[in-house]
């Protein structure tokens, strides 16, 4: 029978006094996962939980069917791309991938090959001998996504990957996620930018407090941000009568308008019945909506509605 | 084979990098100590007019090496872990199969080479030295003895610091450098079992079979207090404690939970 990709049951993890990862219970099959939480919401917990690198406190973490503590074998099916900087003074990208290549258990001549397709596959050809230390942010975080891959895992696991690169590096990330994904391998991508998540259309686990709040489809996490507390952004030609029935409707817990009239910037408790009736009540002040706008503050009112929710105080 | 692959990477890749000015200027100053001192000591003392420099020359080499051997190996073997974990590389080692051990055994034979070659060039430039002054009756077979020596102690000094590394990696100097009072300046010296339980007095015994006594006078008193026992047992010894070490070293990085500052 065919294992899940990953199983937690009942899964927490302490560190002293400090919980790391509070009573989580996850099955993965295999498939394209958004990760998603604020800083410090136990995101690489969860992910070093899972590659066996930390040991439950409580509950039990299976990887391919398999408890990944102390049974670093099971890796050779998993490449990561930890959030850590890399400190490798005077060793060049080439020179690194192909020894942890080599540590994998690769010969010399398949190690230097398959680092230089997988330095090629991030586009680091032409800096791939240069050291380490004479690179860019970007051009470190192309380098730990090369050795990631080069192996070929089922798994790849990438902690906060956009970090550090420009727009072009971004797509060319996601477009590399898209031959991830038709290649049908499996991926965790964990950041606590929704937007980042979004772009590669996973299932969302979303985390806070050490704490599995929600998971699902993207349509899900959406309708969950559609009715929760939520800060949106409208700009017109004259915001200002909109801004006035917004306040009439009750629609608003606060408005802020910005001094030229353009912007109305809206705190709202339920987004969803905002958007509802954002069309008639423009519709009916002769505003003529040019851009609407949710702020990546509303991640931080979700993940409270929904930490409130958990604690059943909603 | 794949296991031995996974060591010989690792020490290949350790030797590499360390190939820096300051580690090359570190390691020739280490290297070139013991035959200055040696140098300076015989040019300069008494016993070479008297024509008694020979064991003399031998116990002052020996002991000089030594330090150069036990300095070498507490500053390369016993960060073995911490250096991973400060530049926050101990993450990609640890996440390939069997990285965390074959990064043990692959650094612990990087320190012991490195070290080595330090007590090399040490004892071949010391021995020259004595060869010149006519202190060896057979200089090649004297620096081919102390050779085999210290190839041992750099092996079984890096094994020792590489576990001290991975108990106690955050302090592993400050450790290592107890070590080094406790159990090869304090214990050997005592006349008392533990003395026995040292790894320098292992070396200590098979040195005085290959090389002969150095200080003649000081024999019966040495015996009285360490009877003569059988040379294989001192070799059982010292493969003992590098396996030993060794596993220690292993078992303690493959479970312990060795946590990052960037947990989030």
């Amino acid at each position: 029978m065919a294992h899940p990709l990953i199983e937690l049951e009942r899964v927490t993890k302490l560190y002293k006094t400090v919980i790391g990862v509070n009573d989580i219970t996850l099955t993965l099959e295999p498939g394209f996962y958004g990760l998603l939480g604020p800083n410090g919401s136990g995101k690489t917990t969860l992910i070093n939980l899972i590659i066996g690198q930390l040991r439950p406190t409580l509950g039990c973490v299976r990887l391919f069917g398999v408890e990944p503590w102390a049974r670093d074998y099971l890796l050779r099916e998993v490449g990561l791309c930890p959030a850590s900087e890399i400190h490798l003074p005077r060793v060049s990208a080439f020179t690194w991938i192909t020894y942890l290549l080599k540590l994998m258990g690769f010969s010399g001549k398949e190690s230097r090959h398959r680092a230089e397709q997988a330095l090629h596959m991030v586009k680091m050809e032409q800096a791939m001998h240069r050291p380490v230390q004479e690179y860019s942010l970007g051009m470190r975080q192309r380098t730990k996504l090369a050795q990631a891959v080069a192996h070929d895992p089922q798994l790849l696991i990438l902690d906060e990957p956009f970090n550090g690169l420009d727009p072009v590096g971004r797509h060319d990330m996601l477009h590399m996620l898209e031959q991830w994904r038709a290649r049908g391998r499996s991926l965790i991508f964990a950041s606590h930018l929704l937007h980042e998540v979004e772009a590669i259309r996973p299932s969302f686990l979303l985390i806070s407090g050490g704490r599995l709040l929600a998971s699902g489809p993207p349509q899900e996490v959406r309708r969950i941000l559609a009715e929760s507390p939520n800060v949106v952004r409208i700009r017109c030609a004259d915001a200002r009568p909109l801004a006035a029935v917004l306040v009439e409707q009750g629609q608003a817990t606060s408005i802020k308008l910005s001094a030229d009239h353009q912007c109305v910037e809206i705190q709202t408790r339920m987004a969803a019945e905002l958007y509802e009736r954002l069309p008639e009540l423009a519709h009916r002040t002769g505003t003529l909506v040019e851009e609407i706008h949710s702020t990546d503050d509303s991640l931080k009112d979700l993940f409270t509605t929904l930490m409130r929710r958990h604690r059943g105080e909603v | 084979m794949i296991a031995l692959r996974r060591i010989l990477a690792v020490c290949r890749y350790e030797l590499e990098r360390s190939l820096t000015p300051q580690r090359i200027m570190l390691a020739a100053v280490l290297a070139l100590f013991p035959p200055v001192m040696l140098g300076l000591v015989t040019y300069y003392s008494e016993l070479a007019r008297e024509g008694q420099i020979g064991a003399f020359f031998e116990f002052v080499l020996i002991f000089l090496v030594g330090i150069v051997c036990l300095l070498a190996l507490l500053l390369w073997a016993s960060t073995n872990v911490y250096s991973e974990l400060e530049e926050k590389t101990w993450i990609y080692v640890a996440c390939r199969p069997y990285g965390r051990v074959a990064m043990i055994g692959g650094k612990c034979l990087a320190a012991a080479l490195s070290a080595f070659a330090v007590c090399f060039t040490a004892i071949t430039l010391s021995v020259a030295i004595g060869a010149r002054m006519n202190v060896f009756e057979d200089a090649i077979r004297s620096w081919l003895t102390l050779l085999a020596i210290f190839g041992l102690a750099s092996l079984t000094y890096a094994a020792v610091f590489s576990m001290i590394g991975a108990l106690f990696y955050r302090r592993a100097m400050v450790f290592s450098a107890g070590y080094v009072v406790l159990f090869e300046l304090v214990f050997p010296n005592l006349p008392a079992l533990i003395s026995k339980f040292t790894v320098r007095y292992h070396l200590q015994e098979l040195g005085l079979r290959w090389l002969g006594w150095f200080l003649p006078q000081g024999e019966q008193a040495y015996r009285d207090v360490y009877p003569a026992i059988s040379t294989w047992i001192h070799w059982v010894a010292l493969t003992l404690i590098i396996g030993l070490c060794l596993t220690i070293a292993c078992v303690t990085v493959v479970y312990r939970q060795f946590l990052t500052a960037d947990e989030t």
